[in-house]
């Protein structure tokens, strides 16, 4: 029982993930690889604040939400006057910048060490500890993300983003401010990315960089592509695909000397099969292709 | 009717009663779960593969001599906190086991232990050597291998008697290279000795050159480095290959074959510091045991291990169950003589009996160092 | 001891040049990141080890030669069986992106299982100290590394500037759908180009190695300084030249000043750096991709 509360708890933590690339990724055609950089930042927040300053773990959420929207600000603002290949390599150099500060500003963050023991939330009086608690924290922050995000995409503002996806340059003869657009979308995605950080280290009780790696931001990527860009829905789809998959793969007696790889071989050739055959992933709405065909 | 009926319900009943605490009392056997939290794949599954080893020999014999059956739940962390963190609450909350053998690089430990801690589990490393984990293991840490205080302070003092008063020091960025190097520098400096240049690397790095080159200061006498087996091969190797001739040091895992794999000819003449071999015949009935049945030499760490599952084994045979009875157990036992020598811990879990050897490599073999 | 840090500089700008290069001609041609030319590096030197190291061929200079046809075949069908397909299919240049990453993910694990994620040697040679010149020790790897990477980069400036394959190789660099007008088989093109790349990235990998040993992951930093050479260096052969011995020297002259454990970064801040204030590179013109 406590197993699947664990998976039903990493579900959750990558569906906030996911939900807040696919907001950047999948309705603004922004494609970006620094994810996990920001869900490392939420991450760092919640551990050493909770644990050398004695916050408490809301306190820490709040703070990693406003210091990721921060360099959020600062990266997407640089940005933005890149598109497509070139924004995937700026996001990829900020990801491989933010992870270095992890891993090397020793004084800070601890680099490789990681930050152990980190305490568990108690929310107005309500120490989580179980599973079962975890669970329902993990659960909640999942189901506000989902309906906030759906939320704004349903509303004009993510007809623009859409718009912007499309054809950015007739947003902009259109009067839009595609650059603010573009910014508060990357923004948005980076402040949500900061809670599932929260939530892991908190659950997880120790963390360090290896968790908030490039790979982990091509893993995130792949859950929105696979799930479906464009589609909330399908974000969710994808997180729940690419967590119990490789668990059943445990389940087939393989032993865990290859499941690990064999956990990767199979999204990566996910990935590719699904550019082939269905480019916009599981239940997307959107795919990447050239002519601006939705098919 | 009625006392027929009522007599075969009783009947039943206490056959039930009795075929449950049968397998106790008829042979008298009593059998307990522990669990094991080891890198069995991944980069360092050298050392998780050789401890489990370690530990599965001991236990052949322990179980089969009657009196108690150890049954050992292995997880594998394939090195990475995080499924070792996963693995340990598995361990705890799921088999609620009392006392877990692990784990092996002192980060993993670290990452583990206030898990443990809180929830009044035993861990038991064979191989965590970091000097934070004296205080930062908490209560329930306790471990066999000695702690790197003692290896910094026998590398430090080696060096200050070959009169080497000036080296420069390379370590891997983890929580053994940090916490060696911090004790090491601690006590070579207060001895004398000036580091010129201390420079990082990580885990896996392959290119040394910028390193070497930057450890080259002009009065430098020796080099001192604080890294794997598979970061010392290509160390040693550009060493060559740069022209240096200085003597280099290296610390305990630089005993472990990975270095000669890695390093070759470059390895000739590298010393280094490593738990004291024991010389006694126990150890070698140990030694020819294992070669029998693994067909290679034992590393220490299986023999680290081989010893704690006997001190596992005695502790539970004493009677004590829960963690916290466990604990107390091994606080306060008496010295148990195993094939490494003497094993005691004092209050903070620490190993208090072992020492660390000079060695060096010779001829493509690990010796004692004149 | 200045020299020394040039030295090592030198080396590291050399042999990012020829993966710059590889990864260029794919880039400027085929129009996309191949993100799996990283993993065509680790694949060719893997190869070796498999052909000298397993005894199926003892002939190490044979083994060499054998794993570079390899790997260029290996391009030949990753661009028949996927790339192609993927473009009639009217992929954009972010969906051969992806479909590449997948490639990158698949091949490299695969290797993991294989091989394992120890590392591996294929040397065959015994260690002796470099040749004293100059101050700096230059180890043998280095020296083999240097010359090969310049004599094969100066071979191919020859061959795309001055072969019939060349010129055509610009012409669909420079305009696909201009280019197949003029009745170039454009579809051929894109398969000399990757083949000739992943050539390049294969012979970049085997040199490599003979440095530093092979790894599963041995791939992906050398193949990011490649790219970012290319980024920087404005997208042409000698720019991207020069921007690799730019990261080159910055990457093994800046520690000097800092910490061993930031080299990494600098790559990047590097890149950072040019992407903000000069992103056509040293020689580019303005991309529509570097500005709205």
């Amino acid at each position: 029982m406590n197993y699947l509360l664990h998976i039903l708890i990493l579900i959750n933590i990558y569906i906030v993930l996911s939900v807040s690339l696919n907001l950047l990724a999948g309705y603004t055609g922004l494609l970006s690889i620094c994810q996990a950089a920001f869900y490392g930042v939420g991450a760092y927040a919640t551990a050493l604040l909770s644990l050398k300053a004695g916050w408490p773990w809301l306190g820490t959420v709040a703070f990693g939400i406003i210091i990721s929207g921060v360099i959020s600000v600062g990266i997407g603002t640089a940005s933005l006057r890149f598109r497509d290949d070139y924004f995937i390599i700026a996001t990829l150099a900020f990801q491989v910048l933010l992870y270095s500060i992890m891993q090397n500003w020793i004084d800070l963050t601890q680099g490789p060490l990681g930050v152990s023991g980190i305490p568990q939330p108690l929310i107005l009086g309500w120490q989580v500890s179980s599973n079962g608690g975890f669970f329902l924290l993990s659960l909640f922050f999942s189901a506000l993300t989902f309906l906030f995000v759906r939320r704004i995409v349903n509303a004009p503002y993510g007809r623009v983003l859409q718009a912007i996806r499309e054809d950015d340059l007739f947003a902009l003869s259109l009067g839009k401010n595609v650059a603010a657009y573009k910014v508060s979308a990357f923004v948005i995605g980076a402040m949500l990315a900061a809670i599932a950080g929260s939530v892991y280290a908190t659950y997880i009780t120790y963390i360090d960089p290896t968790s908030f790696t490039v790979n982990e931001s091509i893993f995130i990527l792949a859950i929105v592509i696979l799930g479906g860009s464009g589609s909330v829905l399908g974000s969710l789809a994808g997180a729940v695909f690419l967590v119990v998959v490789p668990e059943l793969l445990r389940f087939l007696g393989m032993p865990s000397s290859i499941s690990a790889n064999i956990r990767q071989i199979l999204y990566g050739t996910l990935l590719v099969v699904c550019m082939m055959w269905r480019p916009q992933g599981l239940i997307g709405k959107y795919s990447f292709q050239k002519d601006g065909s939705n098919r | 009717m009625r006392v027929k009926s009522f007599s075969l319900v009783l009947g039943l009943a206490l056959a039930f009663l009795f075929s449950s605490c049968g397998k106790r009392s008829s042979i008298n056997k009593v059998e307990v779960t522990v669990g094991s939290v080891l890198p069995l794949t991944g980069p360092v599954a050298s050392y998780g593969k050789n401890a489990k080893s370690g530990v599965d020999m001991a236990l052949q014999e322990i179980n089969s001599e009657g009196k108690l059956k150890i049954h050992v739940i292995y997880e594998d962390d394939a090195g990475e906190a995080q499924t070792a963190v996963s693995a340990t609450q598995k361990l705890i909350y799921t088999d609620k086991v009392p006392l877990i053998i692990g784990e092996a690089a002192s980060g993993l430990s670290l990452a583990i232990a206030p898990v443990c801690n809180s929830n009044k589990v035993v861990l038991f490393s064979p191989i965590s050597s970091a000097a934070e984990l004296t205080e930062k293991g908490g209560d329930y840490f306790f471990r066999v291998c000695p702690s790197d205080a003692f290896q910094a302070r026998v590398l430090a003092d080696w060096l200050l008697s070959q009169k080497l008063t000036l080296v420069s020091l390379l370590f891997i960025n983890n929580s053994w290279g940090v916490s060696l190097k911090d004790e090491f520098v601690l006590y070579y400096t207060k001895g004398g000795g000036t580091v010129l240049s201390t420079e990082t690397c990580n885990e896996g790095d392959r290119d040394f050159k910028s390193h070497l080159t930057k450890m080259a200061k002009p009065k430098v006498q020796a080099f001192v480095a604080f890294t794997y087996g598979k970061e010392g091969g290509p160390f040693l190797r550009q060493a060559s290959e740069l022209g240096i001739k200085l003597p280099i040091y290296g610390g305990d895992v630089w005993g472990s074959p990975e270095l000669l794999e890695a390093a070759g000819e470059s390895a000739e003449g590298v010393y280094f510091t490593f738990p004291a071999s024991p010389k006694s015949e126990k150890y070698e009935a140990f030694a020819k045991k294992y070669r029998a049945q693994y067909g290679k030499e034992p590393d220490v760490y299986a023999a680290y291990a081989y010893d704690l599952a006997y001190v596992v084994a005695n502790a539970f045979t004493s009677g004590a169950k829960t963690g916290e009875q466990l604990r107390q157990f091994l606080v306060s036992m008496t010295p148990y003589e195993g094939v490494t020598g003497k094993t005691q811990f004092d209050r903070n879990g620490d190993v208090v009996t072992k020492t660390f050897d000079r060695k060096m490599i010779k001829n493509g073999k690990y010796v004692i160092a004149e | 001891m200045l020299s020394q840090y040039i030295a090592n500089g030198l080396q590291a700008g050399s042999i990012t040049a020829l993966i710059g290069i590889g990864f260029l001609i794919i880039y400027r041609t085929s129009g996309f990141f191949h993100f799996a030319q990283g993993i065509i590096l680790t694949l060719s030197a893997y190869s070796v080890f498999f052909l000298l190291a397993t005894g199926q061929l003892n002939l190490p200079l044979i083994s060499i030669i054998f794993a570079i046809l390899f790997i260029y075949g290996f391009g030949l069908l990753m661009e028949a069986s996927i790339f192609q397909p993927l473009r009639g299919r009217g992929a954009s240049g972010t969906t051969l992106l992806i479909a590449s990453l997948g490639i990158y993910i698949v091949i490299q694990n695969s290797i993991s299982l294989l091989f394992g994620d120890d590392t591996l040697s294929f040397r065959w040679w015994s260690v002796k100290p470099g040749l004293p010149l100059l101050g700096a020790r230059f180890t043998t790897p280095q020296i083999a590394i240097i010359l090969c990477s310049w004599v094969i980069l100066v071979l191919t400036w020859v061959f795309i500037r001055y072969s019939k394959i060349g010129k055509r190789i610009k012409a669909v660099a420079n305009d696909p759908t201009l280019a197949r007008m003029v009745g170039i088989d454009v579809e051929r093109i894109y398969l000399w180009a990757m083949g000739l790349g992943s050539a390049l990235g294969g012979i970049a990998g085997i040199l490599i190695a003979c440095d530093t040993d092979i790894m599963p992951t041995m791939g992906m930093n050398p193949f990011m300084m490649g790219m970012v050479a290319a980024i920087i260096g404005g997208n042409t052969i000698w720019g991207t030249a020069a921007g690799a011995l730019l990261l080159g020297m910055a990457k093994h002259i800046g520690i000097i000043w800092i910490p061993t454990r930031w080299q990494d970064a600098i790559t990047f801040i590097i890149l950072l750096g040019f992407l903000l204030f000069r992103p056509q590179g040293f020689s580019g013109k303005r991309k529509r991709k570097a500005a709205v």
